[in-house]
């Protein structure tokens, strides 16, 4: 970078001509003249100054700007965590181990059978360094049987490996980009830009008066637009500094600043920021800036990859993105391509074989416009919402943040496979026309609310409406959780036995139309126990229990819950005419989840600064807004749900000893299939359906349900483990409700909270054990007296 | 007092006729578990249906992890690292540090326990209770970290200004002797 200067000025001086008075007029004519041209050198001296100014704080700007890089959760390894030979081999892979026999470097392994020597890296975390290391780590039955240090000879309690980088931005750039530097351009692109749009690049000061003459010949010559007359260094001003506008004033500034910048920069600088700059497409409202952008964008490859037939492709774009775009002009595109390899062998910078054999190919656009730097688009969208909430654009800009995310890489590789070709097989199965069958997952941690995994779109890579945070769909069934818990929450009034009534109701709505639901058999049931009206998500008894606890007291538990959305309090909420996102469906699951308690999703966990000062954690924070007895009550329902009732296909892939607790969730004409469910480890949502709102053709048990059954068999470890509150307690009771003992037929034990049991005994419990049991409860009383 | 002795009596006569299994019972299926559920683990795993599945899976799916009830040398050294920031007032870098122990053992009282205390000592009293109250909820039967707990709960009030609450916290700790 050339050291600043004042830039000379040139000052006229101004001299009068001694001459006689004889001719006065032209003597004041000249002495004004000479004093306009003087203001006007002042004037353009003040500009170029200004221009100047404006030059060089953009330029340092934008060409120092340093990504924020997004890392993954790091995996943590300990004795006993369930991990595999191969999980751990591809661990490293992911992580860029090489196998070194001799553990040559830091970040090297080798594996003898079922043992792995490893080189750690060193890694600068938002709680201290992580030191490299020489470990050997046994694995034993699929799980970690021992971690030792090699150099130190002592057993290793924790070994948090350095976490996989996901993804890069650019703060102040709304749309991705990938920068890449001078020195890691192919050559092929370089010396095609220089043969087509600036033959003289090296030689000129930013201008060039030849170049636009000899382009205007070669244009004539060819019949066609070969060269052209602006400089790399005029574009690069045009794409920078100044808006699309075109007028001869334009290209007045446009000229006055390329000659600054040239002054000021060295050509390679002045080009690497033309490579990163140039506008080379648009999809929608995104523009395609920069080569490495536009060969991910493409070709689906990083720019060092691409072969010369793609180059030139490329470079054949600058003159005209949208009129070259070769998936929508392919042909033309082609033969401005190969135009492009002509010039490039006629001035020698390309052999004629190459050539030859680049002109064999087609296009070869890659079918997917990838739009995102990062492989996990969706999840890097919440991450820079997150981000955005909580700084400013300025404090975020330029400074090159490590962001650690919640992301489990892993988990997230393994559920975007599952996702993809389980949604494809629904799609055939229920002969749903292809490609419109979408969908959105939401994974987090049980505990503490981490999102571990983000799906946004059927094809998961894809960087574009992110359904997991923006589809706002009606959520049907899964509103009836809120509607049992409100009722579970007055113990004095509800239990899980209580009964209520599932027969028809029809209520005036506002319109003074009638509303008549009906269940999902169109039959009626009775009399029946709370935990069954929800185990069966029975619409009647849902509407008529909701109708006594009264719809706002509902709504007020979804406040409660963390809905944050706008809720109409009308009798239609109770059956889930209230519409969310995939991730408010989340939010709301973990207050159940976490036994009452309101954690806030997150996905990253902390920031540091380029050089690994802590910055800002995210730390985890609960608040109980729910009693967790009452939610005790209603997940041992939401595990009916799954053991008999609507969820119970889940069990087909996992275990019955997981005790999932889940809620399936469908709307009307079956536009919706949601599923929201957990298991001891892991929470998740699952959204399908229709962009354009037609029928799905799939309920929540026979879409959403599978592909989260299928992904929680892959990624789940734990089963469901609630933990009894000390004010509840099981009791017998018959299938009316009342009470009774383990010798009566049909009797089951549920729980309640104390002081809520049913007191009315079932004939099937005889005197005998009415009196045992008074007796047995004085005793109690006897013994805490 | 006779008739008490006497109902005693018929009382300790009917246990030894009568099967008393009546007041121990493992919960039926319904209902969920209680508080201490029998674990897979003691169980024979149950074998699931295979299905056409990826190379990763093996169609048989491992019964769920056994929850380990002594702390993991792991969590003990997480703990350890969050005492000595805390005591240098690195209150951030401590919370980092236990919530690496929650993502290891989610339902582990003691650690949020140990968040509570940290969020105590930054003078966030809400956030504390609220800690606090999650730890209680997962350490049923534990009644020293309870205690412990309605204690420190206690405090938080008490700084709050919140007497009441404190008082009733401070008896909730003091039932618990």
């Amino acid at each position: 970078m050339a050291k600043p200067r004042n830039k000379p000025k040139t000052t006229k001086k101004v001299t009068k001509p001694r001459k006689g008075k004889s001719q006065p007029s032209r003597g004041s004519f000249r002495r004004l003249l000479f004093s306009l041209i003087a203001v006007a050198l002042v004037v353009i001296a003040a500009y170029s100054a200004y221009l100047d100014h404006v030059v060089r704080n953009q330029f340092e700007g934008k060409r120092w700007e340093l990504a924020a890089n997004v890392y993954a959760n790091p995996v943590e390894v300990y004795q006993g965590l369930p991990l595999s030979i191969s999980q751990l081999e591809t661990l490293l892979v992911d992580l860029h181990y090489r196998r070194s026999s001799r553990l040559a470097s830091a970040g090297t392994y080798h594996r003898s059978g079922n043992v792995f020597n490893i080189r750690t890296r060193v890694f600068d975390f938002f709680d201290g360094r992580e030191e490299s290391k020489d470990i050997r780590i046994r694995i034993n039955s699929n799980a970690v049987a021992s971690i030792k240090n090699t150099r130190l000879g002592t057993d290793v309690p924790l070994l948090r490996f350095e976490p996989v980088q996901v993804g890069s931005f650019y703060p102040s750039h709304k749309e991705d980009r990938i920068l890449v530097k001078i020195s890691e351009v192919p050559q092929t692109l370089i010396d095609g830009l220089i043969t087509i749009e600036d033959r003289d690049f090296y030689q000129h000061y930013g201008v060039s008066v030849k170049s636009i003459f000899r382009a205007l010949w070669a244009n004539i010559k060819a019949g066609g637009v070969v060269q052209g007359g602006s400089t790399l260094t005029q574009q690069l001003v045009k794409n920078f500094y100044l808006s699309s506008e075109r007028s001869l004033w334009r290209k007045i500034k446009e000229a006055m600043m390329a000659l600054i910048l040239e002054y000021h920069y060295q050509k390679d600088d002045i080009l690497e920021a033309y490579i990163n700059e140039v506008f080379l497409g648009q999809d929608g409202a995104r523009s395609i800036n920069g080569f490495g952008m536009a060969s991910v964008f493409y070709f689906n490859q990083p720019l060092n990859a691409l072969k010369p037939h793609q180059v030139a492709l490329l470079v054949g774009l600058v003159k005209g993105p949208s009129y070259y775009d070769p998936r929508r002009h392919a042909k033309r595109a082609l033969k401005r391509r190969d135009l492009v390899l002509d010039e490039m062998v006629r001035m020698g910078v390309l052999p004629d074989q190459q050539r030859d054999i680049a002109k064999r190919f087609s296009t070869d656009i890659s079918s997917f416009k990838r739009l995102s730097s990062s492989r996990f688009p969706a999840f890097l969208d919440l991450v820079k919402r997150q981000l955005s909430r909580d700084y400013k654009e300025e404090e975020l800009s330029s400074d090159g943040l490590n962001i650690f995310s919640t992301l489990d890489y892993t988990l997230q590789t393994q559920t975007e496979k599952i996702f993809k070709k389980t949604l494809q097989s629904l799609n055939k199965r229920y002969g749903i026309e292809p490609g419109k069958l979408q969908g959105a997952m939401v994974i987090t941690r049980r505990e503490g609310g981490e999102i571990v995994a983000v799906i946004g779109d059927r094809n998961p890579d894809f960087d574009g409406f992110n359904r997991a945070l923006d589809a706002v769909r009606p959520v049907g069934s899964l509103v009836k959780p809120a509607v049992y818990l409100t009722a579970l929450s007055n113990p004095s009034h509800y239990t899980l036995t209580s009964l209520i009534d599932d027969s028809a109701i029809s209520l005036k709505q506002q319109s003074g139309e009638l509303w008549e639901p009906k269940n999902y058999d169109k039959k009626e049931h009775g009399q029946v126990p709370l935990h069954a009206a929800l185990t069966h998500s029975y619409n009647l008894a849902t509407v008529n229990l909701g109708m006594e606890l009264k719809v706002p007291r509902v709504k007020r538990t979804l406040e409660e819950l963390g809905v944050r959305r706008e809720i109409k309090p009308y009798p239609s909420l109770l059956l889930g005419a209230l519409s969310l996102s995939p991730i408010e469906v989340a939010q709301m699951y973990q207050t159940l989840a976490g036994d009452g308690f309101f954690t806030p999703l997150r996905s990253i966990q902390s920031v540091t600064s380029n050089d690994h000062r802590a910055l800002q954690g995210y730390p985890l924070n609960v608040r109980q807004v729910v009693s967790p007895s009452a939610v005790y009550l209603l997940n041992t329902a939401l595990q009916s749900v799954m053991s008999t009732g609507t969820g119970r296909s889940a069990y087909q892939y996992l275990p019955r000893e997981y005790s999932l607790a889940g809620k399936t969730g469908t709307t009307d004409e079956l536009r919706d299939s949601w599923f929201a469910g957990f298991s001891g480890d892991y929470l998740a949502v699952v959204w399908l359906g229709r962009d354009d709102n037609k029928p799905s053709k799939l309920t929540g048990a026979s879409g959403a349900l599978q592909v989260w059954s299928k992904v929680m068999q892959a990624i789940s470890k734990q089963a469901v483990n609630l933990t009894q509150p000390e004010d509840v307690e099981y009791i017998w009771v018959d299938p009316l409700g009342r009470r009774a003992n383990e010798f009566c037929a049909d009797a089951v034990q549920y729980p309640y909270i104390k002081g809520s049991a049913p007191i009315e005994y079932s004939p099937c419990v005889g005197s005998v054990g009415r009196t045992l049991k008074r007796a047995g409860d004085w005793f109690n009383d006897f013994l805490n007296e | 007092m006779n008739t008490k002795l006497i109902y005693l009596g018929l009382l300790i006569l009917l246990t030894g006729c009568a099967d008393l299994s009546m007041y121990n019972q493992v919960p039926a299926p319904i209902g969920g578990t209680a508080q201490h559920g029998n674990y897979p683990a003691e169980r024979a795993p149950a074998t699931v249906k295979t299905y056409a599945l990826e190379d990763e899976q093996t169609g048989y799916m491992a019964p769920p992890e056994v929850a380990v009830t002594t702390e993991r040398p792991a969590v003990v050294a997480l703990l350890g690292g969050a005492q000595q920031f805390s005591e240098q007032g690195q209150y951030s870098l401590a919370l980092a540090k236990l919530e690496r122990a929650v993502r290891i053992s989610p339902k582990n009282p003691q650690i949020w326990s140990e968040l509570a205390k940290i969020r105590l000592a930054q003078q966030q009293y809400e956030m504390a209770i609220s800690l606090a109250k999650k730890s209680n909820v997962l350490a049923a039967g534990d009644r020293v970290l309870q205690r412990h707990n309605w204690l420190l709960i206690a405090d938080s009030f008490s700084l709050l200004g919140q007497t009441n609450a404190a008082n009733k916290a401070k008896n909730k700790a003091a039932s618990l002797l």
